[in-house]
């Protein structure tokens, strides 16, 4: 037997009992020995399906359960308040603030205008502009030699 | 009863438009199914049942989501598999924790059970109990694919149906998971080690 038969009648699904000749060749291979102790872990820790069933009422208790949580059979409860309720007003508020920004943008002022006069007042950037980067240490110290 | 003989896909069609009558046809013919499937993850038939009654509640608010170009079987198989990874998810143990906890004779016993030797009704019993502790450690979605392909007898197309995967990523989540399963055997007290 190869180590791939092996393997084979290892991972069948109602394999109980090995054969014979795949007894013979886990013995000798230790890898396929590996194997099928793993496989053997699986179908012990695995519960036993035959003849399983739910117990009797079964029915009239997933009824209970359906009758005490009653969504709709169509879709589940949010992704139906999603479709009637959030999406509407999702693109409502998108509606209205493309409408805002709009508006805001064609009623600003020239920005570049605003940013340039901002420089020009300052006074830090305002020497630097005049080309005297020194006028703006001058006025410092004179204001710290002025102060109390 | 009156929709007995109808297809699975018009009884949802029928169960989606509101007939509870062709609804309890469906969990009358696919409960077994769904709970042998859950008794395979969970050893306590409680939590198998409960586990199947999540399914058919799933399967009962999504009825008209189903497609009936699709076997009806195999969109009842993801529903199901869905709900046994979040429920193994959130059941799943630590394997130190586990292996740390594992008594010297349980772990023989186990030992001897992997063996295939003949064991005493509650040594038995406890290593099943040990053996499924074992096999809570696994990544669900490792266990999932082991638990469909080798004792299911699932191939990698239909597991992959059931699980939202393609055909190789289960494979190579198989050969990953037989691995970890092989290292997990290994490290049973009188395993071999890796």
């Amino acid at each position: 037997m190869t180590c791939r038969e092996f393997r084979d009648e290892v991972r069948r699904p109602r394999a109980l009992d090995l054969s014979a000749a795949a007894r013979r060749h886990g013995a000798s291979c230790p890898a396929c020995a590996a194997e099928a102790r793993a496989a053997q872990l699986l179908r012990l820790g695995s519960g036993s399906t035959e003849g399983a069933a739910p117990r009797a009422g079964f029915e009239e208790r997933l009824r209970a359960r359906l009758a005490s949580d009653p969504a709709p059979s169509g879709r589940p409860a949010w992704n139906g308040g999603f479709e009637l309720l959030v999406r509407p007003a999702l693109a409502v508020a998108a509606a209205l603030t493309l409408l805002c920004a709009g508006f805001y943008f064609q009623a600003a002022p020239d920005r570049e205008g605003d940013l340039a006069s901002l420089v020009e007042n300052d006074p830090v950037f305002a020497p630097l502009l005049t080309g005297n980067p020194g006028a703006f240490f001058d006025e410092s110290q004179a204001a710290a030699t002025e102060g109390p | 009863m009156a929709h007995d003989d109808e297809s699975d896909a018009s009884l949802m069609e029928r169960a989606a438009g509101g007939d509870p009558a062709a609804f309890d046809v469906i969990v009358r013919r696919w409960k077994n199914r769904v709970f042998r499937l859950a008794m395979r993850f969970f050893r306590r038939p409680e939590d198998a049942e409960d586990v199947t009654q999540e399914v058919f509640l799933k399967l009962y608010r999504t009825a008209a989501t189903y497609r009936s170009d699709a076997p009806f079987e195999h969109y009842l198989l993801r529903v199901a598999t869905n709900a046994c990874i979040d429920r193994l998810r959130a059941t799943r143990r630590r394997r130190e924790e586990v292996l740390s906890a594992l008594a010297a004779d349980t772990g023989a016993w186990l030992d001897r059970a992997l063996a295939g030797e003949a064991l005493e009704a509650q040594q038995a019993e406890a290593a099943k109990g040990l053996a499924a502790e074992l096999l809570a450690t696994l990544p669900p979605r490792d266990r999932t694919v082991l638990v469909l392909m080798d004792l299911e007898g699932l191939s990698a197309r239909e597991v992959a149906e059931a699980t939202g995967s393609t055909r190789a990523a289960v494979k190579v989540r198989a050969m990953r998971a037989r691995r970890a399963l092989r290292r997990l055997a290994g490290r049973i007290p009188g395993g071999e080690r890796p």
